[in-house]
């Protein structure tokens, strides 16, 4: 009984009945991008672009932007502003349904609250604790390989590189929604996470700059190098295979 | 003895990451999703923490393993920026991704350095 009146207490007001929209003729793509850009930086409900009835390069790109009628009229001036040159036209039309019920105002756009969950903490902390474990491992196995890891840290290097290239290859099936949230928690956030580091890079530097100059640049920014490079290929390869 | 320093350091880990997952994931929130503000939050305050480290035990190994290389180093994150940083660029947000990598250097150095100012007075 008590549930049922708190859901109803959830209930947005109604929807209203007529929204403004209004359809931009642009030229090109650029001016496309700007306009939407624009639209989803002042919360309007919608701005979805189409190409016209040839779907060629040559035929016209066409921008929707749909709103509450106060709302789209407030960012009018702004948009004829941003692309001067476009003709605009704006037509009223009625509601008949509206999903999700909040639609109109940013429903889609506004971030969800951000609520750790007790479940979510247990698994970052499995794979924190897994991803520590393996990076002190190949630490140590850096060491034992060669002392230079002492004076050119290659051991984290490798790390924080092999880290990029996973972290990139979970973060595309993510992007691609094949993995599950428990997953992410363990293997992005906690493992991955864990895994690499940055205040140990930031310290290396630093004191293999100290060092030698050549070698801490070397360092710092083959790091950052290898580190971008890795993730490029991770996306790539990811996207070939699925 | 080893085993022990061993056992905490990846319980501390464990530990950094969380940390790092409610910090980081509530100043995302914050600041909404424009810029990771969260990961170079997160990186600046644990290289603070390690510089602040250093200046208090710069001989202490066993300390600076356990606390270092777990609960610090599970906080920070690497492969985080770099994933950030290309889905920035991705996004034609070139100028906010190259500012994703300079700023982290350019809030993480110093934070450690005065890290290591505030610790060594302590």
């Amino acid at each position: 009984m008590k549930k049922q009146d708190r859901r109803q207490e959830a209930q947005p007001a109604a929807p209203p009945r007529v929204v403004a929209q209004t359809t931009l003729r642009l030229r090109s793509e650029l001016e496309c991008e700007r306009a939407i850009r624009l639209a989803h930086r002042r919360g309007i409900a919608t701005a979805t672009a189409y190409r016209g009835p040839q779907g060629d390069e040559s035929s016209p790109i066409f921008v929707i932007v749909i709103d509450e009628v106060p709302a789209l009229e407030a960012f009018l001036p702004e948009l004829q502003e941003t692309v001067p040159e476009a003709p605009i036209s704006v037509i009223r039309e009625e509601v008949v349904h509206l999903a999700p019920p909040d639609f109109l105002r940013g429903g889609m756009l506004r971030p969800k609250p951000f609520r750790a969950q007790a479940g979510h903490l247990g698994w970052v902390f499995a794979g924190g604790t897994l991803g520590a474990g393996a990076r002190i491992l190949v630490e140590f196995g850096a060491r034992y390989v060669s002392p230079a890891q002492e004076v050119f840290p290659w051991g984290t290097m490798a790390v924080n590189v092999l880290g990029s290239f996973a972290i990139a290859i979970f973060g595309t099936l993510l992007f691609e929604r094949f993995m599950e949230e428990r997953e992410r928690m363990f293997w992005v956030l906690g493992f991955l996470g864990s895994f690499t580091t940055f205040s140990s890079y930031a310290l290396q530097t630093t004191e293999s700059w100290r060092n030698s100059v050549i070698l801490g640049g070397l360092y710092g920014g083959g790091s950052l190098f290898l580190g971008l490079l890795a993730a490029l290929l991770g996306i790539r390869i990811t996207r070939r295979a699925i | 003895m080893v085993a022990a320093e061993l056992a905490m350091t990846l319980i501390g880990a464990g530990v950094g990451a969380v940390l790092r997952y409610v910090i980081g994931g509530w100043v995302n929130h914050r600041m909404g999703p424009e810029f990771p503000w969260g990961t170079l939050a997160v990186n600046a305050l644990g290289c603070f923490g390690l510089g602040f480290l250093e200046g208090v035990a710069p001989e202490d190994r066993v300390l600076l393993f356990v606390l270092g290389s777990g609960v610090i180093a599970g906080f920070t994150t690497f492969s985080t920026l770099m994933l950030e940083t290309l889905n920035l660029a991705f996004a034609k947000e070139r100028d906010r991704a190259f500012f994703n990598i300079l700023g982290s250097l350019a809030l993480g150095i110093p934070a450690l350095s005065a890290g290591i100012y505030l610790g060594s007075g302590v």
